[in-house]
């Protein structure tokens, strides 16, 4: 069997909180704490939590847009870490990412064409013709037209401009691409459009995703695998069908039970959490979780140990000392 | 018979100037909404749904207009005719509005406890001290702990969700006929999102309040309210029961948005 394409071991970021008075740094934010996952080739692995659970600064630090402060990363065995200034610009190539607002990440004073060469010349794929020629199937490619190559971002819709962003990811013919709330700014029916491009494109192209969102029905349409964070860690990792629908971390499940449910006939019984979030600069000692923790055996054993992740059903992990494994 | 509605809108015309031109957000909308009831303004970003919501508490913005012949009756008064001091009146003390983003709908510079008591002063409340122990009963009521101590604290100090709670606590102070809430969850974790749900439910019964929700959330729609319009281009499309809504949407254009609407299909 091959090895993942994708190895992240106990990634983590940690940044210095606030200052005292003469600029010494008092402790840290725990932003990234200690993340370990796998993807391999052609998968869909989502990272899901809520604001502040550290998954987008995950994503960010993957790809060393913010330098990590400890861990791993491995990209089809290659030390993503260790890789000086040029390889890493090489690396990324094969390494791309989209953001949420594609207004803010779309320079308003370039055209599309433009937008979506600029890396393929950069890596020195194509230029000239050949490049107007490739600029032009990968727009008609995104469900845009050729033509649209001469408009300005401003001229497009948000799920236009999102198609762009998408483009421009692929002009570099990348394996692998983080998609980072890529949909979530979106109306839904523009979002589902935007939701089965992605997925056509993974199947067309052989691509590789981590896809990072809050949303938990969008993750559904398009995860092989979901990991779920907390206060900077991952407390649960599985199949997706397994994790939705066999949660085993009491985080998940809360985080589950909250997803509104468009249904007026479905009474459910939601796990209303209470309290919000601790601030991940005085995360709380033993089990993060366990100060909002719903789960009937939890006692001060929670509050010292902090729980490993460990396999509680075949291929579930959860980080709870209280779940029971399955055999 | 049945009972006046608490709010009328008749051929509602609300326009935008856009460069010159008069872009028309709100194109003819008419409905009512019954006291106590909890009505849905569905529909995707640029439908309308929040002009309509700024025509109704007469909040639009500069270049914003009711164009002439539109009609917006509440409480049997005429409030297109009213003069800006009543409205001022109305607002807050029968009418109040809570806005998606609390971090700018909230004064940066003044105290969560002053901006709720400063409700209670505006609308005749004489004694300051009366003012401060109301605002703190109500910030008590919004799920806000320690509230007393929370009181000086400034917005800037409080995550979203609090945030979230101190605009409820100001809108509902003087226990008004109708709230107005404009995505009032969709900048809010999920969590998070289900306590203020909650909160909102709880409070409506309490206070026995009218909820006009605008929202692009289905799952809201379902959860909170009882009666949904559907907008689209700044028509209305569908007005129905909601549960009738989910099982048998009239309209194409609604079926449409619940198909594309993502929901959990495997839990539970």
């Amino acid at each position: 069997m091959p090895g993942p394409l994708l190895a992240v071991r106990n990634l983590t970021k940690l940044y210095p909180a606030r200052r005292s008075l003469f600029g010494r740094p008092q402790g840290s934010v725990r932003a990234v704490d200690g993340v370990t996952f796998d993807i391999a080739a052609g998968e869909t692995l989502a990272l899901v939590g809520e604001s502040g659970c550290g998954k987008t600064t995950t994503g960010r630090a993957i790809l060393r847009l913010v330098e990590p402060t400890a861990g791993d990363v491995w990209f089809d065995g290659m030390d993503v870490r260790a890789l000086e200034r040029e390889s890493l610009r090489q690396l990324r190539r094969h390494l791309q990412i989209v953001f949420q607002d594609p207004h803010a990440s779309l320079d308003p004073r370039m055209r599309a064409g433009r937008i979506v060469r600029e890396g393929m010349e950069v890596h020195g794929i194509a230029e000239g013709a050949a490049a107007d020629a490739r600029v032009a199937r990968l727009l008609e490619e995104v469900g845009l037209r050729a033509a649209d190559a001469s408009r300005y971002p401003h001229e497009f819709s948000g799920g236009q401009r999102q198609r762009i962003a998408i483009a421009r990811a692929l002009a570099v013919e990348p394996r692998f691409i983080v998609l980072d709330e890529a949909v979530s700014a979106l109306d839904v029916t523009v979002q589902a459009q935007v939701l089965a491009l992605l997925l056509e494109l993974q199947r067309s192209r052989g691509l590789t995703y981590l896809f990072i969102a809050h949303n938990l029905a969008v993750v559904e349409r398009v995860a092989t695998r979901v990991a779920v964070m907390y206060l900077g860690r991952i407390v649960e990792i599985a199949d997706a069908a397994r994790l939705y629908a066999s949660p085993k971390h009491p985080y998940t499940q809360a985080l589950l039970s909250a997803v509104p449910v468009p249904d007026p006939a479905a009474r459910r019984q939601r796990i209303v959490l209470s309290g919000e979030v601790p601030s991940p600069s005085a995360p709380p000692p033993g089990c993060v979780f366990h100060p909002r923790c719903p789960h009937p055996a939890k006692d001060a054993e929670c509050t010292r140990t902090v729980p490993p992740l460990r396999e509680v059903a075949p291929g579930q992990l959860a980080a709870c000392i209280k779940t029971n494994v399955e055999s | 018979m049945t009972a006046p509605a608490l709010l009328e809108v008749r051929d509602l015309r609300t326009t935008y100037d856009r460069d010159g031109d008069r872009v028309r957000a709100v194109d003819g909308v008419s409905f009512d909404l019954a006291a106590g009831e909890t009505l849905a303004l569905v529909g995707e970003s640029g439908c309308g749904k929040s002009a309509i919501a700024l025509s109704v508490m007469r909040l639009l913005p500069r270049n914003g207009r009711i164009e002439a012949g539109s009609r917006i009756t509440f409480d049997g008064r005429d409030l297109l005719t009213l003069g800006e001091p009543a409205m001022r009146d109305l607002r807050g003390r029968r009418l109040a509005m809570i806005f998606q983003e609390p971090a700018s709908a909230l004064n940066p510079m003044m105290t969560i406890g002053a901006q709720v008591a400063e409700v209670a002063l505006v609308h005749g409340e004489r004694s300051r001290r009366a003012a401060r122990e109301r605002a703190v009963a109500m910030l008590d009521r919004t799920g806000i702990a320690d509230a007393p101590a929370r009181f000086g604290l400034y917005p800037h100090e409080l995550s979203g969700g609090m945030r979230q709670r101190v605009l409820i606590a100001i809108a509902l102070l003087l226990r008004p006929a109708l709230v107005i809430a404009d995505e009032p969850t969709s900048a809010l974790d999920v969590t998070v999102q289900a306590q203020i749900l909650d909160l909102l439910a709880d409070l409506r019964r309490d206070v026995g309040m009218a909820v006009l929700f605008i929202t692009h959330d289905f799952g809201v729609v379902a959860e909170s309210c009882t009666r949904a319009l559907v907008m689209r281009e700044g028509r209305i499309v569908e007005d129905a029961p909601v549960d009738r809504l989910f099982r048998e949407p009239a309209h194409p254009y609604t079926a449409e948005l619940l198909r594309a609407v993502p929901r959990l299909t495997a839990h539970r």
